[in-house]
């Protein structure tokens, strides 16, 4: 086994060094942004499979009740990203932090936790060329719209352990962000001044979890829902807009066939489409009700050089709830990761890489990212 | 143990820099409308805003013959220019080495007129440069009609010609003692004592047909010169005196006319300024962003100067209004550039989106929203463009203004 994880090794540091990638894409220009993924890096090996499970991730406050100790922890998750579309390619890449959080225990059997999520992200930068007629003459330009900036889900969770075998959990979410936007144009025609106009959006709402995570015998269930209220958004330019944000469900099974391998799957629900009407009075695309669908493996009996290393590997699909024209987009990925167990359990340290890919009618964006993830309990 | 140690050290830290390697921001990706296009964008718009000068005034004398870089020589019908120039007086003795006495000039022996032609209309041929022998002491009260009688044949002395390709070129006309021809011209060009040893010459031209040229003058570099090659009584020591203006212009006819009335005047010599009170609606100046703007102005009359030329005209901002006397802001940046062809009556476009970008946010108050118009090479131009003023009606100046409108960033 070792000599298997040995190999395993230098394939993925090749993979990480020469293509990083993860959350922010070119389409996040439609709707409220392009939906971010708030993983730690140990599910992202999963592909995101041991979500409602995961005591470090937001979706379901009753998995804090794995916390046996304070903890703290953060993931960083570089990305990088090919985009082809009929008007050209190009290769980006963009740097995220996931999720970063810490958990109290107090006594007795109860867990809180404070942590910071991706929910939206808006960092995008489209460029285009293309010609108007002014006086009469065709004159060429180069347009370019830029946003910096997402909503992130700030939550404050608590979970109880009502027997070893169930815990339940509930948590409150504000989403918080803003967004500087900036557009500019460029002739190419020198007698014409470049026009650049900037602006920022603040954006706020709030949202409360429930959770319950239980075991029979060789299967854990994990149930979550969350109900959203609306984002407001307020534009420095003075316009304000609120939308609504949706309500989600999701389940999650992990079971054990043999002792040290667990096989998981989960599948989410969010209720995008109650944001389509606030989306088309805004004239912009509308949005639709998805579906996040992953599967995964998780063997937690390997070590190497004397420490516990293990090993995950999944597989995801989900929808995008903003559209294009339209249509939807959907999303595709696959990855698998490693994790090292240190300073006697103290401290352990996950990678992950992934690959997938998302599309809408001609155009494709194919990404990989590494995960990074670090966690203290101290 | 120490072995385990190191391995677990080289492996976090391989890990740690894979993951630092592969951060990094490269967002921008291509464009493609309507699928990969920002819900909103950047709108340009023209429009064209008239009676936008509100007042102009016409300004003579921004420059003064007297020093003018130029010297204008011209026998259009149009133009009569003339240039004279007054040398320094010629040394009379020197003092060749160990000889504390000096030695005075006994005979000259070669003579080197040298004009710098800097500008002629290569259309007109056989172009020759005439050199009349004008009295030693005029100044700058000479005239065209007081000079007149001294551009003669008695006192012509010699001409320079000019092959008819060339356009900028050292002329010069050397006259020897030897040859039994120039004995004469150097007796010529031979300053007298009475007049203090000093000698004033005139400048005329003639060609295959009437036309105008340009000559530097002793405000440059190249500045016209005589070089006298001498020797003394005793033909024992020879030496070589060089001589240069003291004072030179030119005179012309007829003389430059008076500012027509409700007309804009720019440009010839001495030079004319025309300020400008514009008068732009705050929307466009405070509101919108403007890519361009062009001030229109439609000349009254056909563009004069050198033939077959352009010349440049530039707006610059004024900081504060004293009339002919105001202070100007000579930043480039937003300093509003057009061209004007000799001879033509087109309209001409001056681009000024910079001044009105100056303008913007700044009260008229606190900054005047004058502009003056000027050629480009003042001091060198002598092309006159007269516009339409701000009371012309359909012909005064008008602004085209091609600007974005306040960008609305849409929300959520």
């Amino acid at each position: 086994m070792r000599a298997r994880v040995a190999a395993v090794l230098p394939l993925l540091l090749a993979l990480g060094s020469g293509r990083a990638a993860a959350q922010g894409s070119v389409f996040g220009l439609r709707g409220l942004g392009w939906l971010g993924r708030g993983v730690s890096a140990r599910s992202a090996g999963t592909e995101g499979a041991l979500s409602l499970f995961d005591p470090q991730m937001t979706a379901n406050p009753a998995a804090l009740g794995h916390w046996r100790s304070a903890a703290g922890w953060a993931v960083v998750a570089p990305t990088r990203r090919s985009f082809e579309g009929p008007s050209g390619s190009a290769s980006l890449q963009t740097s995220r932090f996931p999720v970063f959080g810490f958990a109290a225990v107090i006594p007795t059997r109860t867990v809180v936790s404070v942590a910071i999520s991706d929910y939206l992200d808006r960092t995008w930068t489209i460029t285009r060329q293309d010609s108007t007629v002014l006086r009469g003459v065709t004159e060429k330009y180069t347009e370019a719209g830029r946003s910096i900036g997402g909503v992130s889900d700030m939550s404050l969770s608590a979970a109880y352990r009502l027997t070893p075998d169930l815990m339940v959990g509930v948590g409150f979410h504000h989403y918080l962000g803003s967004a500087r936007l900036a557009a500019q144009k460029l002739f190419d025609n020198v007698v014409y001044q470049q026009a650049a106009e900037a602006s920022v959006t603040d954006f706020s709402g709030a949202g409360i979890s429930v959770g319950v995570l239980g075991t029979l015998q060789h299967l854990d269930v994990a149930f979550a829902a969350r109900l959203n209220g609306s984002l407001h958004s307020t534009n420095t330019s003075g316009q304000s807009a609120t939308t609504k944000l949706p309500n989600q469900l999701g389940l999650g099974l992990r079971y054990l066939p043999v002792p040290g391998v667990f096989l998981v799957g989960s599948a989410e629900y969010a209720g995008w489409g109650a944001a389509n009407a606030d989306l088309l009075a805004a004239a912009r695309d509308g949005a639709r009700n998805t579906w996040s669908l992953a599967a995964g493996a998780e063997v937690l009996s390997v070590s190497l050089l004397g420490l516990r290393t293990p090993l995950r590997i999944g597989y995801r699909w989900r929808q995008l709830p903003f559209l294009s024209l339209g249509q939807g987009i959907d999303e595709s990925a696959f990855g698998g990761g490693f994790g090292f167990s240190l300073a006697r359990g103290r401290t352990s340290v996950d990678f992950s890489f992934e690959k997938g890919s998302r599309s809408t009618g001609a155009e494709q964006e194919t990404f990989s990212t590494i995960f990074a993830g670090l966690t203290v309990r101290p | 143990m120490a072995r385990t140690f190191a391995w677990r050290s080289a492996a976090a830290a391989a890990l740690v820099a894979a993951a630092i390697a592969a951060c990094g921001e490269e967002v921008t990706a291509p464009g493609h409308c309507p699928e990969l296009c920002p819900s909103d964008s950047l709108q340009v718009v023209d429009t064209v805003i008239t009676g936008v000068v509100v007042f102009d005034t016409t300004v003579r004398g921004f420059t003064n013959l007297r020093f003018s870089p130029i010297l204008v020589v011209a026998d259009q019908d149009s133009l009569k220019a003339r240039p004279i120039i007054r040398f320094q007086p010629l040394p009379q003795r020197w003092f060749p080495t160990a000889d504390t006495a000096g030695v005075p000039i006994g005979t000259i022996d070669s003579i080197d007129v040298y004009l710098r032609l800097d500008a002629r209309d290569t259309l007109a041929g056989n172009l020759r440069f005439l050199i009349y022998r004008l009295p030693a002491l005029l100044d700058s009260t000479a005239t065209f009609a007081s000079t007149q009688a001294y551009f003669a044949d008695s006192t012509y002395i010699d001409s320079i010609r000019v092959d008819s390709t060339t356009r900028v070129a050292n002329l010069h006309l050397v006259l020897r003692d030897s040859s039994l021809t120039d004995k004469p011209l150097i007796a010529k060009l031979t300053p007298q004592a009475a007049d203090s040893f000093v000698l004033s010459l005139g400048i005329g031209l003639r060609a295959d047909s009437h036309t105008v040229a340009v000559l530097a003058s002793g405000e440059t570099a190249v500045f016209p010169s005589l070089k006298y090659y001498v020797h003394a009584l005793a033909d024992t020591f020879s030496t070589t005196f060089t001589v240069i203006p003291t004072f030179d212009t030119w005179v012309s006819s007829p003389d430059v006319a008076p500012v027509p009335a409700q007309t804009i005047v720019v440009g010839n010599q001495p030079s004319a300024r025309a300020f400008m009170r514009f008068q732009v609606p705050s929307y466009y100046v405070d509101s919108t962003t403007i890519l361009r703007a062009t001030l229109q102005l439609v000349p009254t009359r056909a563009v004069r100067g050198f033939p077959n030329a352009t010349f440049g005209l530039e707006a610059l901002p004024v900081l504060r209004y004293f009339g002919g006397k105001s202070l100007l802001i000579g930043d480039t940046v937003v300093t509003g550039y057009g061209t004007a062809t000799v001879g033509s009556s087109d309209t001409v476009s001056l681009e000024m989106g910079g001044i009105l970008r100056l303008w913007r946010g700044v009260s008229a108050d606190s900054l005047p929203r004058f502009v003056t118009l000027r050629t480009a090479n003042e001091s060198f131009e002598i092309g006159q463009i007269d516009f339409a003023g701000s009371a012309a009606g359909a012909n005064a100046p008008r602004l085209l203004v091609s600007f974005v409108r306040p960008f609305k960033f849409g929300v959520p």
